[in-house]
């Protein structure tokens, strides 16, 4: 019983050359290294930002000093793709403040941002039935909200280890190149071989090019996607119940400090939407929010041009079309009172 | 800390170069000890306090038995510890467990509890030192021990950071023999030990985590929505993710712990080509199955009883054995599907007899047999609830049509299909051999370019994301 275990043994034979064997390896490492940084100072790809929690808390920082005029918006992927921020600085209030979350849920943002009486201006926010008939997944913001909020209430402190790594993260990221998302040669292989078609910026605005990838593919799966599973999975009866009640809570608490929030659902296909009716009737949804809630709402149905709008996977556009669906709903959605008359006194200022 | 942080590098390169300016064996000792308790108190300071308190209970225990004269005194000893140790794991692992299951059978009886809310951290590791600890006492008790070791000594046996938070378990007759000389500076040891280091790095960032954790994760989340294809593949994934990852996690341990001279045992050699499951378990975390062996099994009775003890000994060793890994009724199944597996074996290897002539092509396909129900069985082990577990296991066998949409997906099916291929020829080319042989007959430019290519993928291909290393959890 007490034979030992099978061990490394520290008598290395002396013909391992290690010496010889470390400083070779490190120069061949640093060879390769410095050569693709090299490569991407040179050739400056596309290079995407990786989306984190300090990029995001970095953005709901900022909110701590917003007004009237400060604008915000909270979703998931639909709204990272389909709004371009440009275009919402020309015909809104201010250039907006990206909080959205791919894949993620709006109900953990937008209580989060109810509990902060400096919360102000305009909210857009992007509502999907599935954020709230999903049972399963949650996405990031529930971790990411709770770590913001224990950051700013509690004077919560990272242990000295996380703040060290940090520090020392983003100094290297600051002096690579391929520490950026897609800098990696596996990243630029995928984005040119294996058709990688979105990409982030710093605001956090994701860019979707479609022509690099084949979205018939993606969309006939989101058509299965919706089309053929039993809808009863997707139906989570905390809806009507929990769900509902909070999401009009946090609005309504939004409002009493000073902010105008604006429910957007954003288009699909007629076919995706076809399905997404089957999955998540409007009237359980969509309609029985727009009767209880008080904030300004807008559906992508009352608008015949974004009926129209080419969406490649069925749900969000290509980033050539992504001004002209801003255009659209800014035109809508800012011309509904009582956001025409704070946006015209935005635009004077 | 994690062994693949920047801060690790730095902690790491301070304490070498600390431990080797020392002139004493003392000092280097308490080096050491000191930068263990950093180490774990990065995570959490408080939790420091509950090693040192295992620490002194073990040490002062174990001091009492060896020193006893009656076997009534010594046994009771015994209990002090396994009372402190198992008490300690009991509440901080399985407490909410135990409270949850309370409360579901009360109200399957009628009654609606409310149970307080308590909110328990597990401190990480706690599982694996308290097993040191344990054994520790266990062999004074035994009779195995006949000298205590010095409190400090036994202090940096307990809490020595390359191996403290994720194993391999060490046991006392291994570790404390290595603390009575001055450590000198060895370019072998820098050498062996950074090689370990950085091929335990590139199977848990590179292999684990950028290639196979992304897929398993997608397919585990979206598990309604999965097809039959993306299951099968999410379970070879996992196969091969949680071998990289925690392979990955023992080898930097050992790279480590050579840094600073000391040697630690090998806790995996190639156990996807292990030939049935008894063989898998003597390649698979060696260290808890040799613990589970020797101080659980056998003190069970092991196979001396008769063949319907040595079954039941063995599915109580499997069972505590999966609920070792945490507190959940999947872990339960893992392991209960694992005793079951080592009992139809011993049942079959009275009954079966392969002719000489089939021999060769009989091992390999009893390593993959082995290979495919080890890796189908790791199902309950990642699931996170029973739903889970169930969904895929029926989407595994009913040819289901995905509605999942997995980005690049078949690009990633090819590349997982052909990783989980490679590591398979690999473990059986290794079958035999012991990592450390194969390594050593390479000749010095091979390896000098292994190196070279193992830190560039480091470097240049692993994601920024931080993944915890698997077993950290448990």
């Amino acid at each position: 019983m007490n034979e030992p275990l099978s061990t490394s043994n520290s008598s290395e034979p002396a013909s391992q050359r290690w010496p010889l064997i470390i400083t070779l390896s490190a120069i061949i490492t640093s060879l390769c290294v410095f050569l693709w940084e090299g490569y991407l100072l040179k050739e400056e790809p596309l290079l995407s930002v990786p989306d984190s929690y300090e990029l995001w808390a970095k953005n709901r920082a900022k909110l701590a000093s917003s007004n009237q005029c400060s604008m915000t918006i909270v979703g998931a992927s639909r709204s990272q793709m389909a709004l371009d921020l440009s275009i919402l600085e020309k015909l809104g209030p201010s250039r907006p403040i990206q909080l959205s979350i791919m894949g993620s849920r709006i109900l953990p943002v937008l209580e989060n941002l109810a509990m902060d009486s400096n919360v102000k201006g305009t909210i857009l926010v992007s509502f999907e039935e599935n954020n709230f008939a999903r049972i399963d997944g949650i996405g990031r913001a529930e971790p990411w909200t709770q770590k913001y909020q224990l950051e700013i209430t509690e004077a919560h402190e990272d242990p000295a280890y996380f703040v060290i790594e940090r520090a020392l993260k983003s100094i290297i990221d600051e002096l690579f190149m391929f520490r950026k998302d897609g800098g990696k040669p596996m990243d630029l292989l995928s984005q040119t071989m294996l058709n990688r078609y979105t990409y982030m910026d710093y605001e956090r605005r994701i860019f979707a090019d479609f022509n690099r990838t084949n979205a018939e593919d993606i969309y006939q799966k989101r058509i299965e996607h919706y089309i053929g599973q039993d809808p009863k999975h997707y139906h989570d009866p905390r809806w009507e119940s929990d769900q509902l009640p909070r999401l009009n809570k946090a609005i309504e608490q939004l409002q009493v400090n000073g902010a105008k929030v604006v429910l957007i659902r954003f288009p699909s296909t007629k076919a995706i939407w076809q399905g997404e009716q089957i999955k998540y009737p409007r009237e359980v949804y969509w309609d029985r929010l727009e009767a209880t809630t008080k904030a300004i709402t807008f559906h992508f149905t009352e608008s015949p041009e974004l009926m129209k709008v080419s969406l490649p996977d069925g749900v969000h556009p290509d980033f050539r079309d992504a001004p002209l669906i801003s255009q659209i709903i800014s035109q809508r959605v800012f011309s509904k009172t009582p956001l025409k008359e704070t946006i015209e006194q935005c635009q004077q200022n | 800390m994690q062994f693949d942080s920047l801060t690790f590098v730095l902690f790491l390169a301070a304490t070498c170069g600390l431990f080797y300016a020392c002139r004493s064996v003392k000092s280097q000792k308490v080096v050491l000890l000191v930068a263990s308790y950093l180490f774990y108190a990065a995570w959490n300071p408080y939790f420091t306090f509950l090693i040192v308190f295992s620490t002194l209970v073990d040490w002062f225990v174990a001091d009492k038995i060896i020193h006893a004269q009656k076997a009534s005194v010594k046994r009771n000893w015994l209990l002090v510890s396994l009372t402190s140790n198992l008490g300690l794991l009991g509440y901080f692992k399985y407490g909410g467990f135990l409270l949850d299951n309370f409360v579901t059978s009360m109200a399957l009886m009628g009654i609606d509890y409310i149970p307080p809310d308590i909110n328990i951290i597990l401190p990480i590791g706690i599982s694996f030192y308290t097993f040191q600890t344990l054994s520790y006492t266990i062999d004074a008790y035994r009779g195995e021990r006949k000298q205590s070791a010095s409190l400090l000594d036994f202090s940096m046996y307990v809490s020595f950071f390359p191996q403290l938070v994720a194993g391999p378990i060490v046991r006392a007759h291994d570790f404390l023999p290595q603390c009575s000389e001055k450590k000198v500076f060895n370019i072998d040891n820098l050498g062996w030990g950074s090689f370990l280091i950085v091929n335990g790095l590139f199977t848990k960032v590179v292999l684990s985590d950028t290639f196979l954790a992304p897929f398993v994760d997608e397919v585990y989340e979206g598990y309604r929505q999965a097809g039959t294809v993306q299951a099968w593949t999410a379970i070879f994934a996992f196969s091969g993710q949680i071998f990289f990852d925690f392979s990955g996690y023992s080898l930097c341990a050992l790279g480590t712990a050579k840094l600073v001279g000391y040697t630690l045992p090998w806790n995996f050699h190639s156990p996807y080509s292990a030939l049935g499951f008894s063989d898998f378990w003597r390649r698979w975390h060696i260290s808890l199955s040799s613990w589970l062996r020797d101080y659980l099994y056998i003190s069970l009775g092991g196979n001396r009883k008769g063949a319907f003890r040595t079954y039941v000994n063995l599915m109580i060793t499997m069972f505590l054995g999966g609920l070792w890994h945490g507190a959940s009724w999947q872990f339960v199944i893992w392991g209960v599907c694992h005793g079951t597996y080592l009992i139809v074996e011993h049942g079959l290897k009275k009954v079966v007899r392969i002719p000489k002539a089939w021999i060769n092509q009989a091992r390999l396909l009893l390593a993959l047999i082995t290979f495919f129900i080890v890796s189908l069985t790791w199902l309950p082990f990642r699931a996170r609830s029973m739903d889970q577990v169930n969904t895929l296991l029926s989407t595994l066998f009913n040819f289901k049509h995905p509605t999942l949409i997995i980005y690049q997906e078949a690009e990633k099916i090819l590349y997982i299909v052909i990783l989980i291929l490679m590591m398979f020829c690999f473990q059986w080319y290794c079958h035999q051999r012991t990592y450390r042989e194969t390594i050593t007959r390479l000749h010095w430019s091979v390896k000098s370019i292994a190196l070279a290519f193992m830190l560039t993928c480091i470097i240049l291909v692993s994601k920024s994301d931080e993944r915890a290393f698997i077993y950290f959890q448990f």
